[in-house]
């Protein structure tokens, strides 16, 4: 006798079983993940840009700093201090905004960055919100 | 599903997708779950698997251009999410593959959404030792009831090939019931 023949065998099935009303309540959970992962997608970008936030902000200290440090020191025009050697000690994107800031307009160095600086600013406002939400989640 | 083409541009169209997304969530959620089901065997895993193809068909349906089926897509898609769990689970586990095909059915056996009798959990036992090739083809035809041009678009596998693999793991399967 076959038992895989449907004929002797009515029963036989995968035995698979879901929970009452699975199938009625499946559709609104998937919209609800849906509608939660879009969230999720765009609290995802805002800790990307914060880099680049950072990244400038940290520059724009150093170039204040080392600007004021050449300042107060030019006295001593003939010392053995080189900026250059100096800033050898400074990652590549930090030689590159220093760079920028020294030879293009800020203009140009929001469009090398591709930042609009519209959402830079708002950001800078909002700051303190993302900064907040990051640490409690 | 009848006017295949104009579904698709309803799930399109942003102004017409939710509406019709929930409509593919209602047409297609059995069988893609018992189609996943069939794989990972657990109710749970199942579900949150299911969960993820949607939430995949939902971001990617921009990318369906229609040179396939709207059900053979969907099938796809639940296919590799389901394979790529198991395949987790399998990293997971650091054991041999027939010690994981035990795990498996000891998790089936204990799951409370399992009301298979004695000669059902007999079927799986028969069903888990059989190359995964065979054991896909099975199910889809005997448990989920897809017709085999329906199978070889999904799977992208001819007809005959495919009734090769059916006949031979029914074969095994006979034998395997037979001897216990």
């Amino acid at each position: 006798m076959k038992i895989l023949d449907k004929n002797n065998n009515p029963n036989l099935k995968s035995g698979y079983n879901v929970p009452e009303g699975y199938f009625d309540q499946l559709p609104k959970k998937i919209m609800d993940n849906i509608a939660s992962t879009a969230n999720d997608e765009r609290k995802v970008i805002k800790p990307d840009f914060k880099k680049y936030v950072f990244a400038i902000a940290a520059s724009l200290i150093f170039l204040v700093a080392t600007t004021v440090f050449i300042f107060q020191n030019k006295t001593n025009s003939d010392s053995d201090f080189d900026i250059e050697s100096y800033l050898m000690g400074w990652s590549d994107s930090e030689h590159y905004i220093f760079e920028n800031f020294e030879e293009d307009s800020l203009d140009t160095f929001f469009i090398d960055l591709n930042i609009d600086p519209n959402y830079l600013e708002d950001y800078l406002v909002n700051t303190t919100y993302y900064n907040e939400y990051l640490i409690d989640n | 599903m009848d006017n295949e083409k104009a579904f698709i541009s309803d799930l399109q169209n942003p102004k017409t997708a939710t509406k019709a997304f929930e409509k593919l969530v209602v047409t297609y959620q059995k069988q893609l779950y018992f189609h996943i089901r069939s794989i990972l065997q657990n109710h749970d895993d199942t579900d949150d698997v299911l969960q993820n193809v949607f939430v995949k068909v939902y971001r990617n349906i921009d990318k369906f251009k229609g040179e396939s089926k709207l059900y053979s897509w969907l099938y796809r898609i639940a296919s590799n999410e389901a394979y790529t769990f198991l395949q987790q689970q399998k990293n997971k586990f650091k054991h041999s593959d027939e010690a994981f095909n035990d795990y498996q059915l000891n998790n089936l056996e204990a799951d409370i959404y399992f009301d298979g009798d004695e000669i059902t959990l007999k079927l799986h036992k028969a069903i888990q030792t059989l190359p995964e090739k065979q054991k896909q083809v099975f199910q889809m035809k005997y448990f989920e009831a897809l017709k085999y041009e329906e199978i070889s678009e999904i799977l992208g596998t001819s007809v005959g090939a495919l009734k090769a693999s059916y006949h031979l793991a029914v074969k095994k399967i006979e034998e395997c019931l037979a001897a216990h």
